[in-house]
């Protein structure tokens, strides 16, 4: 399959960048590692005129890590780099186990965490372990940057808050206290598939009770959502089975899957409602062992 | 917008100026000729396009060329030649990414197997990992020495572990309990199935004659086929539709009548020269297989690409024939004309050897390369330079595929192709198109009871296609005729397996008429489909992997196989030769047929001494080549370029100019002329619903010529409507700058499960079919109707 015809930008600046996507605003989008971009416009899903590259612009490929401020990832970061970061493995195990869970070596390689992100798919990797760990967006555009938090910043699938001249360039995850614990569970049919259900939990216990936990789900509504609820069962208490089997309920109460060609509904929050108890067992027991 | 990169490939420097769109893979195998690394699903899924760039192994479909400018590049010719065969992918694989089974197992026992995939003819040699009862894993069988690369895109591999668990699969028989196609089912037992069908089948015998009821068949995968053929025979009715008539059999029978029998390219002994002539079968089927092709080109070998389309292959070609879709009767008389005028043929053999070698040669002053040329649309100077390279590179082999199946002369088609591998010296050498002697077995015809129980024209639907009743079928044409028309008798029901005629046979609309009309309608299947929707009974049917089969297509191959029982099948999933064999047994043709179906796995293998346990550990029974001089098993014992036999048959006893010439007008309404091509990710109208499959290739597309979609308003990605004179479908446009402007060229095979029962599935919207009439022209000889270049328009949805 050939790919349509497009012109192609390599900015060298962010400000390049954007004033190029405001300038030819529907008509062009931004590609990274263009697994995803590249793949829609052979199927001719996206057909944009123009595709302009953010991988000359310096600086935006990054893992930075610093006891005060915690982590922050360049957009342009791959997910293999992310995958097998020493820092992120040690000090933030869910994000690490999420990007090694994404597609197949190659995908890792070329993909990256800016792209998964922005490419807004319901079922994105990386979205249910970075919701959980609080994550933030840092998005900057002609007007100057604003930050927010990444649960809201997808819109609906295929679509996030981003104006027409901006670009997401970095996340920021804030230390966790210690004696936190955090895992991702993916459904799917073969490692490399989209997933069916994602979960990620987070879980900060203080002494055996919860102080704070935050679940994450994918591919179970039109975004990655929190599933807040849920939540609320946990945080404050002490975990125990009836709690987490309360809770693994609610959060599949609180999911809106559909049916589609990788599975129905009626499936999706079975598993679902299986992989968040599944989480937060895991979590919590990661937590006791004061692994942060 | 181009530009000039630099990069390095295999440790070699090199500048290429490319446009924005052009990928990796497309410099790597277009420029650089690296077969190694091929396109399979192009989207970045299944690894056939796998390098590594500065170190990293990453998918070159979805690599932009211009962001490779200073990179180094590795292909699978950059890496040793003692590494495994595919390391890079095998690699890529051993990242646990392909395997099954995401949640860590736990104490579950791993086994493995060696098998054959089943989902193509390709029939590819596999290792089968089970773990739990489930299929996780099928890579290439690295042990046994046999074909064993996957298709590029892995469709095998990437689809069976997911259709052997999947939700939809047919569990249990199942009664139609509302009005058809109203998809009200009622589930029964085998027993009461079984019965119903019996009695149904008995009732119709009896009031309207055996050949009031039907077979449909599709291609055999097992001895499914064979059994079915079988029961017909012994039934009574000679009225068995199978894939015949547009695929294989035009092929065999052309050779048959001029040489004495079939033949195939040599894949052992190395060709100077392939010509590939309207097939893909490095992406879509079996044939040469794809590895022997690539060491044979880096061994210097030529070769030549014949097809509309400019299909991979043709970018690896020295030669690339853009031919009208339809015409390559037309061409290869045009290739006879030359070789016989420039006297390029083997004068000696000629003389001694064949029977009508004069009047072919008065034959060919009967028309010009001019007139070629104009019918074909082939330059006259491409005409004689592949006539030339054909006579004179030695030896050469032709590959030939679907596209010359599926003609209205597509018979003599193959007549003049079979004369011409003849008459230059390319018949049963190495290096050429060889015989094969069969391994000992029990051969279809025989399985079939052909002998006791012969077909005969006078009193079978079709009888006018003497060489498809000879052949064990009937063109499809002829049971819509027997059906709606009652002639030459009535067809009152049917029994369908491997096969979905609303999707498959020309005329859907016509094909849904006698569908509906059939008073009894048993459909096996697997999934359901929008044939099996309009069923009376659903038969759920085991599929490979499931029971132990063996595999004997595409009999032309001579090969047989052994595909063990590797799982079990869903719920009360029964294998078709189990179904058939006790549905006999009800109808009192139990002398014909075995207390158990497993019993034939033996009875097919008797000839050769061994059990089917025995062929388990051997995998497979292979033909000998043995490229003996001078045999022919014709009347005349010579190459019958004139063939009395046919002339007594009532048919052109030699290929003719005019008969080869004959292709549709384009009028006014409809000045574009319609082909297609088969999908890599699919094997043929089946597997729509497997989400691996899907998820690489998610809608039917159409091509065009960018000139050609401009004048009519339409841009890449449109959503447009191809319509002939019979009807109109919807598919997406992808502009195709290689492909001619005048051509068409859409999909086969589409419908859509997710759009549910009540819509029977989608049949309509994309459905080639519904863009063919059911009429003439047909191949006198087996029915073979006009697929490829049919009269057309198209514009936006």
């Amino acid at each position: 399959m050939h790919l349509p015809k497009f012109d192609y930008f390599a900015p060298r600046t962010i400000e390049e960048a954007c004033s190029l996507l405001s300038k030819y605003r529907e008509e062009a989008r931004v590609i990274a590692g263009g697994t995803d971009l590249l793949a829609k416009m052979k199927h001719r899903r996206l057909l944009p005129s123009y595709l302009i590259s953010l991988k000359n612009i310096p600086d935006l490929d990054y893992i930075h890590y610093d006891e005060e401020g915690g982590l922050r990832i360049g957009a342009l970061a791959t997910i293999e780099s992310i995958k097998t970061s020493p820092v992120i493995r040690r000090r933030f195990g869910i994000l690490a186990q999420a990007a090694g869970l994404m597609g197949s070596v190659a995908i890792r390689n070329q993909g990256t965490i800016g792209g998964n992100l922005c490419n807004a798919a319901p079922s994105a990797e990386t979205a249910p372990a970075l919701i959980s760990l609080g994550t933030k967006a840092k998005i900057v555009g002609l007007s100057g940057e604003r930050t927010i938090t990444l649960e809201d910043f997808f819109a609906g699938p295929g679509v996030t808050v981003l104006q027409a001249d901006e670009i997401l360039t970095e996340v920021q995850i804030v230390n966790l206290p210690p004696r936190s614990g955090g895992v991702y569970l993916k459904h799917s049919l073969r490692k490399m598939d989209i997933a069916l259900v994602g979960v990620g939990v987070v879980v900060t216990l203080d002494g055996e009770s919860c102080t704070d936990i935050k679940i994450a789900l994918g591919a179970v509504a039109p975004t990655p959502i929190r599933a807040r609820k849920a939540e609320s069962v946990i945080r404050g208490q002490v975990p125990d089975e009836g709690l987490m089997e309360k809770a693994a309920q609610i959060a599949s109460a609180e999911s809106h899957p559909i049916d589609d060609i990788r599975s129905r509904a009626e499936y999706r929050r079975q598993i679902l409602s299986i992989l968040t108890k599944q989480g937060i067992e895991q979590a919590t027991k990661q937590a006791k062992l004061g692994s942060w | 917008m181009t530009q000039l990169i630099q990069l390095a490939v295999n440790g070699k420097h090199y500048e290429f100026t490319v446009e924005p769109w052009t990928t990796l893979l497309e410099v790597l195998r277009d420029n650089l000729k690296l077969t190694r690394t091929k396109e399979g699903c192009s989207v970045g899924e299944c690894g056939a396009c796998a390098v590594v760039m500065d170190g990293k192994t990453v998918h070159s479909c979805l690599v932009l060329a211009i962001e490779t400018s200073g990179k180094e590049i590795v292909t699978s010719e950059g890496l040793a030649r003692e590494a495994e065969l595919y390391p890079v992918q095998e690699a890529f694989v051993d990242h646990a990414a392909i395997q099954c089974g995401s949640d860590p197992s736990g104490a579950g026992t791993r086994q493995e197997f060696l098998s054959f995939c089943h989902i193509c003819a390709g029939h590819c040699s596999i290792k089968v990992t089970i773990e739990d009862g489930r299929v996780i894993d099928i890579a290439p069988d690295m042990e046994s020495g046999l074909s064993n690369e996957l298709c590029p895109i892995k469709k095998g591999r990437l689809s069976i572990p997911e259709i052997l668990v999947h939700p939809d699969r047919l569990k249990y028989p199942l009664k139609r309990a509302g009005a058809k196609g109203e998809n009200k089912w009622q589930r029964i037992s085998w027993d009461e199935a079984l019965d119903t069908i019996a009695e149904r089948l008995s009732y119709f015998k009896e009031k309207y004659g055996p050949e009031s009821v039907a077979l449909g068949l599709g291609e055999p995968k097992g001895l499914e086929f064979a059994f079915a053929q079988r029961f017909a025979c012994v039934f009574g009715t000679p009225n068995v539709v199978t894939p015949g008539w547009c695929c294989g059999t035009p092929g065999t029978l052309g050779c048959a009548f001029t040489f004495g029998s079939g033949c195939v390219p040599d894949g052992e002994q190395r060709p100077a020269l392939i010509v590939m002539w309207g097939n893909n079968i490095i992406h879509t089927t079996g044939g040469m297989r794809r590895e022997t092709i690539s060491s044979n080109l880096e061994s210097g070998t030529k070769m030549l690409v014949i097809d509309p389309r400019r299909i991979d292959t043709a970018s690896l070609a020295d030669l690339w024939i853009r031919v009208r879709p339809g015409s390559d009767g037309a061409l290869a008389m045009g290739l006879s004309k030359v070789i016989i005028e420039e006297k390029l043929y083997d004068e000696d053999f000629v003389d001694k050897w064949t029977i009508g070698f004069e009047q072919l040669q008065e034959h060919v002053k009967s028309f010009s390369l001019q007139d070629v040329e104009r019918v074909t649309w082939v330059p006259k100077e491409q005409i004689e330079q592949v006539a030339r390279l054909y006579a004179q590179t030695k030896p050469a082999t032709i590959q030939w595929g679907n596209a010359l199946d599926q003609g209205a002369n597509s018979f003599q088609t193959f007549r003049v192709i079979s004369i011409i591998m003849a008459i230059t010296g390319n018949l049963n050498v190495p290096g050429g198109n060889v015989f094969l002697t069969p391994p000992p077995y029990t051969r279809p015809g025989r399985f079939f009871l052909l002998s006791k129980f012969p077909r005969k024209p006078e009193s079978t639907a079709g009888g006018e296609f003497k060489l498809a009743i000879r052949s064990a079928f009937i063109p499809s044409s002829a049971l819509l005729k027997a059906i709606l028309e009652e002639k030459p008798h009535p067809v009152k029901a049917g029994l369908f397996i491997l096969t979905d005629p609303l999707i498959s046979y020309p005329d859907s609309e016509e094909t849904y008429k006698a569908l509906m009309k059939l008073e009894f309608m048993v459909v096996f299947e697997i999934f359901m489909t929008p044939t099996a929707a309009l069923a009376d009974i659903v038969l759920p049917v085991a599929t490979g992997m499931e029971h132990d089969e063996i595999g004997y297509w595409p009999g032309w191959y001579e090969e047989v196989r052994a595909h063990p029982k590797v799982v079990d099948p869903p719920g009360e999933a029964w294998p078709d030769t189990k179904i058939v064999n006790e549905l006999a047994k009800r109808l009192g043709m139990k002398e014909y047929f075995w207390d158990d179906d497993s019993e034939a796995l033996n009875f097919w293998l008797q000839p050769s001494g061994l059990s089917f346990e025995d062929l388990k550990q051997r995998k497979t029974l292979l033909p000998k080549m043995e490229y003996k001089a001078h045999e022919f098993r014709t009347p005349s014992g010579k190459v019958e370029i004139y063939s009395k036999q046919l002339a007594e048959l009532g048919y052109s006893p030699m290929p003719l100019w005019q008969e080869l010439s004959q292709l549709p007008e384009l009028p006014e309404e409809y000045p574009l002329l319609l082909t297609n091509a088969k999908e890599d990710a699919y094997m043929l109208t089946g597997y729509k619903m497997i989400a691996s499959l899907r998820n690489m290739k998610p809608e039917p597309t159409v091509e065009l010529n960018p000139t050609t979609a401009e004048k009519a308003g339409l841009k890449d990605g449109d959503m447009v409507y191809i319509e002939t004179k019979r009807g109109r479908i919807m598919q997406r446009l992808c502009l195709n700058p290689d492909l001619d402007p005048r051509v068409v060229l859409a999909a086969f095979g589409w419908w859509f499960p997710e759009e549910g029962p009540s819509n029977l599935y989608g049949w309509r919207k994309s459905n080639i079919n519904v863009l063919v009439e059911n009429r003439p022209p047909y191949d006198p000889t087996t029915g073979s109707a006009q697929l490829r270049g049919i009269p057309c328009r198209v514009y936006k949805a």
